[in-house]
This record gives C-alpha cells, structure tokens and sequence, in this order.
C-alpha cells in the first residue's frame, strides 16, 4: 500500500475516533442525555428541554470544542517545538513557557498590581498568562540566536523556567491564602468555565496558526534533515526558526491563556501519531497530530468529569497519567522503527 | 574554462582567522580534495563555501558569479552537501531522505512528480542503494547511510558536490565504493567535487586538485602528482622523515630506539612483516642486504636501525658483504626471511653460511632445506615469540 493511502485511512480513522470521542462527551455527566436522545435531536424528532439546552449549550459543547482545539492546538505546538529542538522532550512546558504564563498570572493573581489595561473582565487572566507565555518564549528566542547548540539551547529554557518558578514562589510567600488557592486551581488547568466568548477568542488566533503550520509542511520537512541540510536545501534558516518558535508559542500561550497549563499533550501526541502513521511526512502529520491532540483532550476531559464525579478532576491529572507512560514507553522503543 | 573559484579566501570566525589566502581554480567535473592534519581549517573552508559560515574575504565565484548574489533556493541548485554529522531523523525510509533532495525543485506543498521521482530512482542506483529504499535511515550502517546521503546529492542535481570527511567511519570496502562513485560522477556526470579526506594514500588516486593545509596557510595547491610528495607530506603532518611513502602510499610507525640485537636477511617483499613484527615488539635490527629497488626496501629504510643497501639490478658486491658480516658479528640472532639465494642475491647466502659458521642462531621462514644450520619456522608470529624469549 501506497503512504499516502495509508495516511489518508489512517486520517478517517483519526476523524471516526474524534466523533466517538465528542459523543461520548455529549452522552455522559451529572444530567442523563442518552444516546438515543442524541439521535431523536439529531433527527428533529424531539426538542431539548431548557435544562438540556442549558446543560448542552452552557456546559458540554463548550468543553468539547475547547478540548478539540485546545488539544489540537497543544499537540501542534509540541510538533513545532520537537522539530525546531531535534529533541523529543522538548514541549511548551519544557522550555518555560508554563511557567514565565505562571509568573504572570501570579503577578495578576497574588499580588495588588494592577494595571488599566488589565481591566479586560474575564479575560484578566487570559491577557497575564499570555503576556508571560510570550515574554518567556521571547527570552528563549534571544538566547536561540546567540546559542549553536540547541541541547545547550534546552538548558536556558528550561533554567528560565526555574527562574520564573521561583518569582512565582516568592510572591505565594507573602501573598494571602484564597487568592494562593484561586492560582493553584489555575495551575491544574481545567477546562470547565470556558464560555463562549473565550472560544470565539481562541478560534480567531487558532485555527489560523494551524493553517499557516500546515502551509509550512514543505519547509518543516526540510528540517527533518537538521539545519545545516535546510540550509543547503535553500531554507532561509534564520527567519523559519522564528516563524517556528512563534506559531508554536502562540499556540500554547493561548491555550494556557484559557485552560491554564496542561502537561504532556505536547509531548506525547505528536510522537504517538508518529508511532500510528509511521511517517514523518509533515504534510500527513500535522493533520494526525491535530485529530490525535483534540480525542486525547476529549476523552482526558471525560475522565477528568467521570472517575470520580461528581468530583472532577484537573485535565493536567489525567493527561500526565495517561502522557507520562506513553512517553517512557516510546523513549524506551524508540529504535524500533519502521 | 575556470568553472569554480575563489579568489584570495580568507575564512574564520569574527575575530579569529582560521585559514588565509585561499585561491582555488577548477574546471567543471574536476575533484578538489582539501589535506591537511586535524583541526589545520579543512571543514571551515568548507563550511564557508556552502556558506554555513560567513566568509570573512574575498570571492567565490561559479562561472564568474559570486556565490553571494545568489537567492537561497539558487545556490541550492548549484551545491549540495554531504556532512559529517550524523542525522537520526524519525520515521523516515532511506528513500525519503534521499528526496529531500529534490527540495529547491518541488512545488509550495513539496509534491513529488514523476520526474522528481525518476531523478530519486536514477540517484539511488548510482550509489547501488535499490536494497536499502525502504529501511529505515535510522537502521542503516554508517557506510549505507553515507551512500544515501551521496543519492541525496545527487538527486538535489547540482553542478557542485561539497563533501566533509566522507570516508570517515567507513571501512575500508566503503571507502572504495564511496571514492568510485565520486569518480564516476566527477566523470559520467560532471560533478565538480570539493571534499575533505583523511587518507593522504587515496587522494592521489582520486583528486584532479589537491589543496595542502599547514597551521592555516595554505602550504600548496595543484594536482596531486605536484603537491603530494615526501617531503611535502611528512613535513604538513609533521612525520619523521620517510615514514611517509608517496609513491607506495605506504606509512611506518615510529623505529624503535633499541640497539640493534638481529639481523634480518630480507628482500623480495618477504621481510616487511618481519621488519614490522620485530619493531612492535620493541626489538630493534640491522637489514640487508637489499637492492634499493626492492619493495621491502621503504619499511626497511623507515624501520631498520641500519640498512645495508646495493644498487639496483647487479651482484651484491662483496664490500657490502664484509660490511654486513660486521654487524652480524654483534648480533643474537639471524633472521632468514626466505627470500632468494640465488643469482645477483648469491650474496646473502654468504651472509647465511658466515652467521652459521660463526655460531650466530639463525631463525628461518625457508621452505627448503639448506646448507647451513638453522631453526625453521612456519609463521612468522611463533618465530617473534621465540626471539623475544630468546633474547
């Protein structure tokens, strides 16, 4: 079989997987709304009651479509940042970015400083932490033109992030117990209480970076080969790093913006869909990555709802127990290949 | 027709200038190979002329064109590059990285057309790579990736190949393989190669240039028959005089310092081993007599504390021998390496009967019987034993 048949079956699979995973969303929580009822709604043989309507609207899509792009999104993000890196570790939360979000959010949340512009209502937060995302990214970018080694380049980030980790300690010091409290809920990420406002927000600055990466597959191939092999291919290495470094910093700052910092999609996604496709095809992948990156959050989601409801879980819980093993298991496999 | 050059080079980084002066002339198709001892600036001219790191001065030019003015995607089509950095990328066939080399042709999404893919095809068989196609690059051996990487090159169809150290961590085999394809395609298909090679006995056998690199300056350039000689050689690397042989492509180790203990009656190509066997062994020796056109001569020269040498093509004259019987007096042991007795070589069976007259212990690799009194042996390894118990 062809490769590009068996990414394009692959890919419907992908998508089939993806529906399951949104109606296994729709059908389960503290309200029943079977299966059957989806159907009869669906086929106009009944209408919703208010309470459906409100579960449904207020509650459930919203969450779905959440984790559909913030799940996309974050995977994506950790594509970019493994192929810039040649390093499969390397992810939103390992080079600082969480962190420096972290700090500013601790800034905003902790302490008395505030600032005009941050009178943005509900999206307070969001404006802090993607601040931070990005100044913390901003620093790794100054650091990645005067650094050769993208190893030694890892360390800076991830030392940044160490820095920022304790400017945000020193503020939980003296800071006062419930607004310490309202940054740890913050810290667990969560995708509950997004509205859709937020969703308009993060559909406007995410759908269009994914569409610009995917564009981008020609040279994201190129770089498959390291950067001195780009460069020979004509790849203009000095402006792709920072094209590369910044849609993947958009994409996870603005996830964390919303969903506060969620570990592990980044890194284990794209290697999963790697491992399922069995190709490096950027063109194939990135499709993959974002399909796998939305049902992994869909169905992390769920579970973070329904093991222990009617407590509910952080999505950061859930993603770490089901990322973490799946990224030891592929360190530890990784010679197998093809 | 000057096709490729560079025009008063100076090549470094910032402040520090790694080597000067670089003036390099090539026609298309011809192969330039850069010599010289580890660290002396090879791979940074290299890297300067694929343009991974600024030059500091001067020119390259391709046809009269400087490299510079070149768009990104331009240059792609005129060089390509193998180095010697190991890549491991993910998932990926050895097919798929050699079309990566179509790159700077393919459209905005990289399709591949059928053209594409018959240049991918064409470039995979000149390396010989059709078994490899569908493994992983990843599983490949260090030789299978390296002709890969030369398909990937090849596919990129650029007039100019720039190689670094191709042949390093190859075997022997490999390197042949690898050298002959370079050839073929300097000649089938007018590649102008610039590479780096470690092994000063195979550039002359492949480089129509060769550019001789001593502490940053350039210490030659020509064809190799000009530029690679003893002297030049021994003196870039910094040898001991002689232990380089250009003509033979032939490297001694060091002699030991040791005073002479043996004798070694050699010639005829059946000694060298013994001359290299006694010298790691630490057990220094007297040679001869040997006519100066004798291909044990070179290792005898390098090794032999002392060797006893005729001209070519005439009786051993007996001068010579009452010379070699002097130091034969001193000696623990004769070493008879089988080598002929008979005919202009009668001279070195009178050394073999005086040693046996004299009582001086003569150790023989002969087949034959002779005359005189001697300890046979079949290998050369067991006789090197006994003399270092003997001794």
């Amino acid at each position: 079989m062809s490769r590009n048949k068996r990414s394009s079956i692959i890919l419907i699979t992908l998508i089939i997987f993806m529906i399951f995973a949104i109606v296994v969303n729709i059908v389960s929580g503290s309200i029943d709304f079977t299966l059957g009822d989806l159907k009869d709604v669906l086929l106009k043989n009944r209408e919703l009651s208010t309470l459906e309507h409100n579960i449904l609207y207020k509650i459930r899509i919203p969450r779905i479509i959440s984790s559909i792009l913030f799940g996309g999104a974050l995977a994506i993000s950790g594509f970019l940042l493994q192929t810039f890196f040649k390093n499969p570790i390397a992810g939103p939360y390992v080079l600082g970015i969480s962190s420096g979000a972290r700090l500013f959010v601790g800034i905003f949340l902790l302490t008395n400083f505030n600032l005009k512009i941050f009178n943005a209502g509900p999206l307070n937060v969001f404006i802090a932490s993607f601040v931070g995302s990005l100044l913390a990214m901003l620093f790794v970018l100054i650091f990645a033109r005067k650094v050769d080694d993208i190893s030694t380049l890892i360390v800076v980030g991830i030392m940044l992030g160490y820095i920022a980790s304790a400017g945000t300690n020193l503020m939980i010091t003296f800071a006062e117990r419930e607004k310490i409290a309202s940054l740890t809920i913050w810290s667990m990420g969560s995708f509950s209480g997004i509205t859709w406002d937020m969703l308009k927000v993060s559909t406007v600055i995410i759908i269009p970076t994914i569409i610009f990466t995917f564009i981008l597959s020609k040279p994201l191939e190129g770089y498959l080969l390291g950067e001195s092999y780009a460069k020979s291919m004509g790849i203009n290495i000095k402006t792709f790093r920072i094209i590369l470094i910044t849609l993947s910093s958009i994409l996870s700052a603005c996830v964390t913006a919303f969903a506060g910092p969620i570990s592990f999609v980044g890194i284990s996604v794209p290697h999963l869909t790697r491992l399922i496709m069995k190709t490096s095809q950027p063109k194939a992948l990135i499709p993959g990555i974002f399909l796998l990156g939305s049902s992994f959050c869909l169905l992390s989601d769920y579970l973070a709802r329904t093991i222990c409801s009617p407590i509910e879980l952080s999505i950061s819980t859930v993603t770490s127990f089901i990322g973490a093993p799946i990224v030891i298991y592929m360190m530890i496999n990784r010679r197998k290949g093809i | 027709m000057t096709f490729f050059l560079t025009k008063d080079l100076k090549v470094g980084y910032q402040q520090r200038i790694v080597v000067d002066g670089i003036n390099i002339d090539l026609s298309r198709g011809e192969i330039l190979c850069l010599l010289g001892p580890n660290g002396c600036g090879k791979s940074t001219i290299l890297k300067t002329i694929i343009d991974h790191i600024k030059r500091l001065d001067g020119s390259i030019t391709v046809l009269g064109k400087d490299l510079n003015v070149l768009s990104n995607k331009d240059r792609a089509k005129e060089m390509s590059i193998v180095l010697t950095e190991k890549i491991s990328p993910e998932m990926m066939t050895a097919e798929e990285v050699v079309a990566t080399g179509r790159y700077p042709y393919t459209n905005h999404f990289g399709k591949l057309t059928d053209e594409d893919w018959k240049i991918i095809n064409e470039s995979i068989e000149i390396v010989d790579g059709q078994s490899l196609r569908h493994k992983e690059f990843k599983a490949l051996s260090d030789g299978e990736k390296q002709r890969v990487m030369i398909a990937r090159a090849i596919c990129q169809e650029s007039d100019i190949m720039v190689l670094d150290e191709p042949t390093s961590f190859l075997d022997i085999r490999f390197k042949i393989d690898l050298l002959n394809i370079l050839g073929k395609l300097s000649l089938d298909k007018n590649k102008t190669i610039i590479m780096s090679l470690h092994e000063i006995d195979l550039v002359p056998k492949i480089a129509d240039k060769v550019l001789l690199i001593k502490n940053g300056k350039i210490y030659k350039y020509g064809t190799p028959e000009d530029v690679i000689t003893d002297e030049a050689v021994n003196e870039v690397y910094d040898l001991n005089s002689g232990s380089f042989n250009t003509i033979i492509g032939n490297i001694e180790l060091p002699r030991v310092i040791e005073s002479p203990k043996v004798f070694v009656v050699g010639g005829g190509g059946k000694a060298t081993k013994i001359y290299r066997a006694l010298n790691k062994k630490g057990i220094g020796f007297y040679s001869g007599i040997l006519f100066k056109n004798d291909i044990d001569y070179n290792a005898s020269k390098t090794l032999a504390y002392k060797t006893i040498v005729e001209d070519c093509f005439v009786d051993i004259k007996p001068k010579k021998i009452d010379e070699a019987k002097e130091y034969i007096k001193d000696c623990h042991a004769v070493i008879d390496s089988g080598v002929s007795l008979v005919g202009i070589n009668k001279g070195n069976y009178d050394l073999l009967r005086f040693a046996s007259q004299e009582g001086v212990k003569i150790l023989s690799l002969r087949d034959e019987n002779a005359e005189y009194k001697l300890v046979k042996y079949h290998s050369i390894s067991s006789m090197i034993d006994n003399i270092v118990d003997y001794l």
